[in-house]
């Protein structure tokens, strides 16, 4: 009996807590204090207080280690006294999956009520900048060679002395953004997703008439007004110019805008972009290859679910999973809501098909914010996490088929494109909102950082597996010209099996900002014939039978 | 578009209660204030004696004692007043644990608040209280359906077909379930055989025209499309599907052709969701109805204009202002029968309201009805001669 029971510790102690789950969940602790964001009241009285904070992913510091960015955002009282919010703050990763702080040197003020963010060289010197989304005007932070930011939210200086504006004009809510060059002028720009219009002297809060399933909650989105999404068009030293509507991105209507991919959906060489719009239709905006866009939702059949009904677009998720060389698109919803996935289709459109997937009866219950597509468990297919949580505290009253804290869900793709629910880790039901993926601890599968509204930052350590079956690779690019880290690129592998390929891009969904290095897991694989590199400047690039379970980086060829 | 004789949908309407037509649901944004039958829960009616009602019968009389509450519910229920109801329906549950009326019952008002799994809670008692009676039960497939448990729902509808293997809405649940599972052929079989029992179900044939562009047979699915859409021209779901086909077989002109129509039908049809659902919780609105009513003729479907019209006198049945709209709602529908059941209802309730006696006198005028219309006549001269 006796022997039982130790046996029985012993046992716990090897699997701990979180049993078979993918993940193991810890609180991210720096300098021994748990990273904590806050967004306003836990009553969540008004809808400025839903959305949770951001993060980012990048190497600053140039030691070849992920860092991790965390975005914080303010309070109601804060806000009405036009105190500055709580500032955004930059953790040095060490390569092992551990973060310190950073000095002073990196230290953020502030700004109105922080959302978000994206990192990438937006003044090509070869460090990544930090872009910044708020409720109010939203902030750029030029990296210093690796030595710090300097805050370039108001202009950069120029070799004249004189204060060359940023362009980053006005005051909005932004919530997600991401970085590309659309006009391939070797500059990155910025897509910049707005909300809704939120003043605080028209404030609705609790009694306002807003209600849901019968109960008195926070007002919005549905009766406020939505604001138009953005292009701000680099000049390459850390300025911008509003060039929405010149380009003709402007759609008729304003959305309430939430999540943000760039992606070459069309496979013609340039970037476009993909937008969640909560309650709203997402849009497709096609580049049409001259500097201009064209909104293309509808017509692809990625705008509304297949009844044709508009749904709370949060998140996105993109990457090919059925191998037919196009991405695939899968956008995180409301409760009630199937999450949506739109499957390339063999024309130019797509098909949304979330249930035969079997990725939409199991979200109706949830109500999903950031999401992942990636090789999580190194077999050579593409799994898939969704961070779940409700914007209303009073989803847990009775009745309401769904509740205010939520699991977190993993899903693993069988190889068929048809995937299966499993634990995502141990740590339970919570309030998850932005969600990033990324190798911290270098040991080639993709670890997460979570949201957690009002709580503590989470890190998700990968448990996959590691061995003969379990090959991976990654990529870092570093391309010629401004755009130095290769967003827009296109790496693909082949195989004696087929080919597989990814898209680098510097947004994850839903309020995160993705490194730009390019993840593969590569199963059984033993060897790659080639990796190809279509660069954003047109060249391709073939690297012949490079190495598996390696970070692999690549530098643009010259002429 | 179906003709309804305008009094007889009144009387249905008025006495209807679970004999509705209740199918999966979507999302739903509803509203107003709870009243506190909302904050409880089917977990906490108590529970009978085992056997308690194994002599019971659903074509029975409900008990002399549970008479008058059953009346309440049926009469609650019948004029959208939900929330009473449900409240009803626990004083009798806690009268009568187990009553299997009141069980099933309760499913079906949870259903129609939307509250999905309260109704499962419900409705999977009844069973458990009357095994035998499945066949009442193809609400409670549909909301394992609408919860997202597609498996649970089939098995269900497959009971509910054992016991009515024609039960029109339990298969097109069944093939609704097989198309979220992928069972693309068995999900087309099931979807024809509801064609064939019903072939003027427009629902049914847009979910075949979905399922055949999903496969990516786009020709097929165009002309499964357009059938569904003549039958319900009003379903902006219907154009949403066409444009899509359209757009994927490169015909960009008449995409947008129905892209155009679906956004007029589908901006009046986010109204009319937002609208019905302020309704769910408090039915006492005559603001909403009339918004229903305008929404829906504005969409040009008059079938449902009328439904909502008839819910709004319910709420006030003297009102002559009421009844001059639905009389005008009749007439602009060609629905004579409703038109002069309506003017019949005005002419008992005119009294000395000149308006009324005005219309009537023109209404009669163009049935060429001369005594009707002499008959109005004479009081409009009455009361402009008191005046």
């Amino acid at each position: 009996m006796e022997g039982d029971l130790m046996l029985g510790l012993l046992l716990s102690l090897v699997a701990g807590p979180e049993g078979g789950a993918q993940f193991v969940a810890r609180e991210l602790e720096v300098g021994g204090e748990i990273v904590v964001t806050r967004c306003g009241s836990p009553a969540k009285d008004f809808i400025l207080e839903v959305n949770g904070g951001g993060l980012v992913a990048e190497d600053f510091d140039g030691d070849g280690h992920l860092d991790l960015v965390v975005v914080d955002g303010s309070d109601m009282e804060g806000a009405r006294a036009g105190r500055a919010g709580r500032p955004t703050r930059l953790f040095l990763g060490d390569g092992a999956g551990g973060f310190a702080a950073a000095g002073k040197a990196w230290a953020m003020s502030g700004g109105r009520w922080a959302m978000a963010g994206c990192a990438g060289d937006l003044n090509g010197d070869g460090f990544p900048d930090l872009f910044l989304t708020e409720w109010g005007r939203n902030r750029l932070y030029l990296n210093d060679g690796g030595r710090g930011f300097v805050d370039a939210s108001l202009g950069v200086l120029g070799a004249d002395g004189e204060l060359k504006p940023s362009g980053l004009d006005g005051e909005r809510w932004s919530t997600s953004a991401c970085l590309f060059d659309y006009d391939g002028d070797g500059h990155l720009d910025i897509a910049v997703v707005n909300y809704l219009g939120f003043h605080l002297d028209e404030l609705r809060g609790p009694g306002g008439g807003c209600t849901w399933k019968g109960f008195d909650v926070m007002c919005g989105p549905e009766g406020m007004i939505p604001v138009h999404d953005q292009i701000l068009r680099g000049a390459g030293d850390g300025t911008f110019r509003d060039v929405s509507i010149e380009i003709g991105f402007h759609p008729e209507a304003a959305c309430f805008g939430l999540g943000v991919v760039s992606l070459d959906y069309d496979g013609d060489g340039d970037s476009d972009l993909y937008i969640s719009n909560d309650s709203m239709p997402n849009h497709l905006w096609e580049n049409t290859g001259d500097g201009h866009f064209k909104e293309v939702g509808m017509r692809r059949g990625v705008s509304h679910d297949a009844n044709g009904k508009e749904q709370a677009g949060m998140g996105i998720a993109c990457a090919d999973v059925d191998g037919d060389g196009r991405e695939d698109l899968f956008v995180t919803n409301f409760s009630g809501e199937r999450n949506a996935f739109y499957r390339s289709s063999r024309a130019t459109g797509f098909r949304e098909r979330a249930d035969v997937s079997r990725l939409g009866g199991v979200s109706i219950g949830r109500l999903g914010w950031g999401t992942a597509l990636a090789d999580f468990d190194l077999d050579g297919d593409l799994d898939l996490v969704v961070a779940n949580g409700h914007v209303y505290p009073q989803a847990d009253r009775a009745g309401t088929d769904t509740s205010y804290a939520q699991e977190d869900q993993f899903f693993r793709n069988d190889g068929t494109g048809r995937f299966t629910e499993e634990p995502l880790s141990g740590h339970g039901a919570g309030v998850s909102r932005a969600l990033l993926a990324a190798d911290w601890d270098e040991d080639g599968d993709l670890d997460l950082a979570l949201i957690q509204l009002d709580g503590a930052v989470l890190m998700l350590e990968n448990q996959a597996p590691h061995g003969p079956q379990n090959h991976w690779l990654e990529v870092r690019l570093k391309g010629r010209g401004g755009n130095r880290f290769g967003v827009g690129a296109r790496v693909a592998l082949e195989s004696p099996g087929g080919a597989q390929f990814a898209e680098m891009r510097t947004s994850a969904g839903y309020q995160a900002g993705c490194a730009a290095w390019l993840h593969f897991g590569l199963g059984t694989l033993e060897e790659l014939q080639a990796l190809v590199v279509r660069w954003p400047s047109g060249r391709v690039q073939r690297i012949e039978a490079p190495a598996l379970d390696q970070r692999l980086v690549i530098w643009e060829a010259g002429e | 578009m179906r003709r309804v004789n305008f009094l007889a949908a009144f009387l249905l309407a008025a006495t209807a209660s679970s004999g509705q037509a209740l199918q999966p649901a979507q999302a739903d944004e509803t509203e107003a204030l709870p009243p506190s039958v909302l904050e409880r829960q089917p977990t906490e009616w108590p529970a009978s004696q085992p056997g308690a009602w194994r002599d019971w019968k659903a074509e029975d009389q409900p008990p002399p004692e549970l008479a008058a509450l059953v009346q309440q519910v049926v009469a609650a229920s019948g004029a959208g007043d939900l929330p009473r109801a449900l409240e009803v329906l626990f004083v009798l549950l806690e009268a009568a644990p187990d009553y299997p009326s009141a069980l099933h019952q309760a499913g079906i008002i949870y259903f129609r608040l939307r509250r999905y799994g309260d109704a499962a809670v419900a409705l999977e008692r009844y069973l458990a209280v009357v095994p035998g009676r499945v066949v009442d039960t193809r609400a409670l497939g549909h909301c394992y359906y609408t919860l997202g448990d597609y498996e649970k729902a089939l098995a269900h509808y497959a009971l509910v077909l054992a016991q009515r293997p024609e039960s029109v809405e339990a298969l097109r649940g069944k093939g609704l379930a097989e198309m979220r599972l992928g069972q693309t052929s068995a999900a087309l079989t099931t979807l024809a055989r509801v064609l064939k029992l019903d072939p003027r179900h427009a629902n049914a044939q847009t979910w075949i025209a979905q399922i055949l562009f999903d496969e990516e047979r786009a020709p097929e699915a165009l002309k499964a499309a357009q059938r569904g859409r003549d039958l319900d021209p009003f379903e902006p779901r219907a154009w949403f599907l066409l444009s899509q086909i359209h757009y994927d077989l490169g015909q960009n002109e008449e995409g947008d052709g129905a892209r155009k129509r679906f956004d007029e039908l589908s901006l009046i049809a986010q109204e009319l969701r937002a609208a019905e659902a302020r309704l769910l919780y408090d039915p006492r609105q005559p603001a909403v109805y009339a918004e229903l009513v305008a929404l829906n003729r504005r969409a040009g479907n008059g079938v449902r204009a009328r439904h909502w019209m008839v819910r709004w006198i319910q709420t006030a049945p003297q009102d002559v202002d009421l009844r001059l709209q639905a009389l005008d709602l009749a007439l602009w529908m060609g629905d004579d029968p409703g038109a002069a059941a309506c003017a019949e209802a005005l002419w008992t309730l005119a009294g000395d309201s000149l308006a009324v006696w005005q219309r009537l006198a023109r209404y009669h005028a163009g049935r060429r009805d001369r005594i009707k219309q002499v008959a109005a006549e004479e009081q409009v001269a009455r009361l402009k001669a008191q005046r």
